[in-house]
């Protein structure tokens, strides 16, 4: 039985309700008259208890009682004469027309505010395809419903009808060009037809939603995405950042992003380009240098320019046994970037790029940093 | 379709609702019996419908409908049954329905229980509740829509606010509704009786035992809210001043002027028109903390501005209310009859002085509340006005009262002497006096104490002294006498409870290392250990805390428990007794085995409980009484 008919059945119920008791009357009670007699009898009573109980004195006790009486005197009034007879037949028809026409117009009047409620014959578990039925159904009868176009795109998408989807999109692009869901949806199928690249009309869309808001956790949260996934980390980094710092304080979906910025934050760490330099110094060596003496480690081209790629310089009281060498100590070109290397250790008292006299020097072996970027040194 | 239907069912109820304005009221005017006393079936017709909308919307719940907004926004499939009920008014729209239940069981219940109230009186009370109803279903149907669905069904819905997945906030939202909605059934009263034009006996000895009833359901959802408070929050407060707090609060204390002023007014016939106006005050409050609660302006009052169809309409509805009542009053008020004489001395006088002090009381909360609301609305800062205000003014105002209210009883009606009440009580004040004197040295020195201790002396002795002489004297003892010895004694209980507990309490937050104990108020609290453990819509960590207690030892099991919205929340663990409570919550791990930990001693607090207790009990006593099973020939 469909829910229209359950209504018609809820509006005869309730008729039949109503027009049950216009035949059948309850009785009236009592009077207003009697009532207040029976209380001001009542009241005498209770002062007489009152006195008994000593909360009023005797010489007080007349007094007391003719307020009571005057009181009722004053409320009792000739109720008024035999009701008026109605006809039940009419008041019945009356009401129940009441009953069936404003609720069903109250109940039409609501229903568009469902969102799209009216539409669907909802279920507990409504199927992607019966929601698709039903939004195809609803845009038969509000074909500007651009927020029901996009619904049906993300829908036809999850059911793999990508090109029902595209369609579906552009008509909702059409109709609600700065919705911002809208918009992030329709960048995400289409660059699903890109193998994920964003690249293009997705680009264009996450830009258009960044202009109608550019403090819309959503699309910043997308544009990080799509600029991770492009590689321009920084930006990447920026937007969770900026997403982060817009979200209150409780808000669950900060876990989500903080996610992201940690998976980020690893991703750096991870490939970061760091040469790490185990070196072993003596004791016989150290105790013949000062611990004011510099320690320069640094790597160079196996050939071409002498200027070192990248390099560290600390004074031995600093040295604790490693020195890790990475693009942010480079010179010239990126450490990164380089081959074949060689690793040179230099101990020196001057600290002069200048290899001199008093220096200890030590050079490793030929490293390819492609297959290895651990190296150990012993300086004795 | 099931939610279509409990949509469908709210929208016939506002029908009936209507229906219930306009019909009776035809037939009370042109006196057509059978159209006045429509009014009860259609109160019933109204609760059967707004039920069913209840029921399917806790059917909605059960049953994880995720296809409906608020169930998807409010409960998931792994939160435990019982918050899944409770979840119906987890929220803004269920509460308000929620809210309509009770209103329609109050309804009902009027139109049970009134047989000895002339029909005529019933009808035109119903019609004003009907009135009340058409209100709050507008708002519910037009502004807080609890069926609306979404296009597309989430497959698992948001977590309910893990504050209210506790049992006490289960029970302490129908509670405090009872209350509040409670009101409206004296408020409709006090309507009826103006709209008929007579405000006679009849409506104030009605009106009472409908007010006992609200004003006990308010107290118990004043006294569970403060319970909760207490031990979930992890605080250890009971009571914060916190502005939704003093939304209940508020009408409490109008509705105790009121169920003191109606006692004179069906007794003596004195107060009608004070009563009448507190009879409005009380339901004017319960909708002006409604709005509040309700609008956002607690959150800020540019909250409201950002959303203000919700606000808006309760304001509309709150001014539609209040100004209709008084504007009803101003013009009906020469129908109040005289109030009879009194002397200055006098039960009356008494009864008087204590809704002064009750209405004053009000008024210094209801300013503390709305100041700061006032200041930012004309963009003129923000403050919050806490406890020191409240403590410095709320205090002093009602110590008279208290006094007031242990004497009074002894009062004679219409005029009594200083001397008679001198030559009965100077025995028990000379116990009072030797108290006074004595108990600095027994007790302790604290003076905030040392005055509780006083008033629980001066209300106890007071009242136990007038259950003897009455119980001695040939003079019946009433429900309605037993009622008030119990309420105030409950009031003598709750004062003395909140202070020690205030001034004698211990709170420490402390690092607690496993097995290293700590010595607070007398008790040794050890750390034994902190696991980690799963529930069915948590994680968390559990503490286990040893307390040697003389020669037993209690193990305590407080909980730090993480929900899915991220959300901390601290299950404090509570060794419970009536002398004091033991209370420890968990707070972070601070790393080496070490946490953070707040531990309690809370002496006499459950004292302020059982005094919330025995004022409800003591009003439910008054409502039973004989003299309200009065027999009227038809």
């Amino acid at each position: 039985m469909s829910f229209e008919w359950q209504f018609l059945l809820l509006i005869l119920a309730s008729s039949g309700f109503v027009a049950y008791f216009l035949y059948r009357p309850l009785k009236v009670n009592i009077s207003d008259d009697a009532s207040n007699v029976a209380i001001g009898k009542q009241k005498k009573q209770e002062l007489a208890d009152d006195v008994t109980k000593g909360l009023m004195s005797m010489s007080l006790y007349q007094e007391a009682e003719d307020e009571i009486t005057h009181t009722l005197a004053n409320e009792l009034s000739q109720d008024s004469g035999d009701s008026v007879a109605i006809n039940p037949l009419q008041w019945a028809i009356a009401l129940s027309s009441i009953i069936a026409i404003v609720s069903v117009l109250t109940y039409a009047q609501l229903a568009p505010k469902h969102g799209s409620s009216a539409v669907i014959e909802m279920s507990p578990s409504l199927s992607l395809e019966q929601s698709v039925a039903s939004l195809k159904t609803h845009l038969d009868n509000n074909p500007e419903n651009g927020k029901a176009w996009s619904m049906l795109g993300l829908a036809e998408f999850n059911l793999g009808n990508t090109d029902k989807a595209l369609m579906s999109f552009e008509k909702a692009y059409s109709l609600i060009p700065n919705d911002i869901d809208m918009l992030l949806q329709y960048a995400s199928v289409v660059a699903s037809t890109q193998e994920g690249d964003f690249s293009g009309a997705p680009q264009s869309f996450i830009d258009r939603a960044l202009e109608v808001d550019p403090d819309s956790v959503h699309v910043l949260y997308l544009l990080g995405i799509v600029a991770a996934n492009d590689g321009d980390l920084l930006l990447a980094e920026k937007s969770w950042q900026k997403a982060l710092y817009l979200l209150p304080a409780d808000h669950p979906d900060r876990v989500v992003i903080e996610g992201a910025l940690n998976t980020l934050s690893n991703f750096k760490s991870v490939n970061d380009f760091t040469l790490t330099i185990n070196l072993n110094i003596s004791e016989d060596v150290l105790e013949l240098r000062s611990d004011q003496d510099y320690l320069m480690v640094y790597a160079k081209a196996l050939k071409g320019s002498a200027i070192p790629i990248a390099i560290k310089k600390i004074q031995l009281k600093d040295f604790n046994g490693v020195v890790f060498l990475s693009d942010a100590d480079s010179l010239s070109v990126k450490l990164s970037e380089s081959t074949d290397v060689l690793v040179v250790v230099r101990i020196s008292s001057t600290g002069m790029a200048m290899k001199q006299a008093d220096d200890i020097e030590i050079v490793s072996d030929v490293m390819s940093l492609t297959e290895t970027r651990i190296v150990d040194l012993q300086v004795e | 379709m099931l939610i279509e239907i409990g949509h469908f069912a709210l929208v016939l109820s506002l029908v009936f609702a209507i229906l219930l304005v306009v019909v009776p009221s035809i037939g009370i005017h042109q006196n057509k019996a059978v159209l006045a006393q429509l009014a009860k079936p259609l109160i019933w017709g109204q609760f059967f419908l707004v039920l069913i909308s209840f029921a399917v919307l806790m059917n909605a719940f059960l049953t994880d409908d995720f296809s409906v907004k608020y169930v998807a926004e409010n409960s998931n499939t792994q939160l435990p049954t019982l918050f899944k009920f409770s979840a119906v008014w987890g929220a803004h729209e269920g509460s308000l329905l929620l809210w309509m239940l009770i209103l329609s069981i109050w309804s009902v219940a009027v139109s049970i229980f009134s047989k000895r109230v002339p029909s005529e009186v019933v009808n035109q009370i119903l019609v004003v509740l009907g009135f009340v109803s058409v209100g709050f279903l507008l708002f519910l149907l037009f502004t807080s829509n609890p069926f609306e669905l979404l296009t597309i069904t989430p497959t698992e819905g948001r977590e309910l606010n893990p504050l209210l997945q506790d049992v006490g906030l289960a029970i302490h939202p129908p509670m405090l509704y009872m209350g509040y909605v409670g009101l409206a059934v004296p408020f409709a009263f006090v309507l009826s009786a103006l709209i008929r034009g007579r405000l006679d006996s009849t409506w104030l000895r009605w009106t009472r035992p409908w007010a006992l009833i609200a004003w006990a359901f308010l107290t118990v959802g004043i006294t569970l809210g403060s319970w909760w408070a207490y031990y979930e929050l992890g605080w250890g407060g009971w009571w914060f001043w916190d502005p939704v707090e003093n939304a209940s609060f508020m009408p409490w204390l109008v509705a105790t002027a009121l169920i003191h002023s109606l006692s004179v007014s069906e007794k003596r016939g004195a107060f009608r028109q004070w009563t009448v106006l507190l009879a409005i005050g009380g339901f004017s409050l319960s909708l002006l903390g409604t709005f509040l609660v309700r609008s956002g302006v607690l959150t800020s009052v540019h909250a409201f501005a950002t959303d203000p169809t919700r606000g808006l309409f309760i304001l509309i509805f709150l001014i539609v209310v209040i100004g209709g009542s008084l504007a009803l009053y101003s013009w009906r008020s020469t129908l109040i009859q005289k109030s009879n004489k009194f002397s200055l001395v006098s039960r009356e006088t008494g009864l008087l002085v204590n809704n002064i002090v009750l209405v004053s009381a009000m008024f210094c909360v209801l300013l503390g509340t709305l100041y700061p609301l006032i200041l930012d609305a004309l963009n003129l800062g923000k403050i919050s006005v806490g406890a020191p205000y409240f403590d410095a003014v709320f205090v002093p105002i009602m110590i008279p009262g208290i006094i007031a209210m242990a004497i009074v009883p002894f009062l004679r009606w219409k005029k009594d002497t200083f001397s008679r009440l001198w030559s009965m009580l100077r025995l028990e004040w000379l116990c009072i006096a030797l108290v006074v004197v004595l108990s600095p040295f027994f007790i302790t020195d604290n003076i905030f104490v040392l005055i509780a201790f006083y008033l629980f002396a001066w209300v106890t002795i007071h009242s136990l002294f007038l259950l003897t002489q009455r119980l001695r004297s040939k003079a019946q003892v009433t429900f309605a006498f037993l009622g008030m010895i119990v309420a105030h004694l409950g009031i003598g209980v709750f004062i003395l409870g909140a202070t020690v507990t205030t001034q004698m309490g211990v709170e420490r937050d402390l690092k607690m290392t496993i097995g290293e104990p700590q010595n607070i108020a007398g008790y040794a609290f050890t750390l034994n250990g902190v696991e980690q453990f799963n529930a069915q819509n948590y994680q968390g960590f559990k503490g286990s805390v040893s307390v040697i207690d003389g020669e037993d030892t209690i193990e305590l099991s407080p909980e730090k428990r993480l929900y899915q919205t991220g959300m901390p929340m601290t299950e404090a663990a509570i060794d419970p007794s009536l002398a004091r409570d033991l209370y420890v919550a968990l707070g972070e791990s601070l790393g080496n085995g070490n946490w953070s930990m707040r531990i309690y001693y809370k002496p006499m607090v459950r004292w302020i409980w059982l005094g919330g207790i025995m004022i409800a009990l003591g009003a439910l006593l008054a409502a039973f009484d004989r003299r309200y099973r009065l027999k009227v020939k038809s």
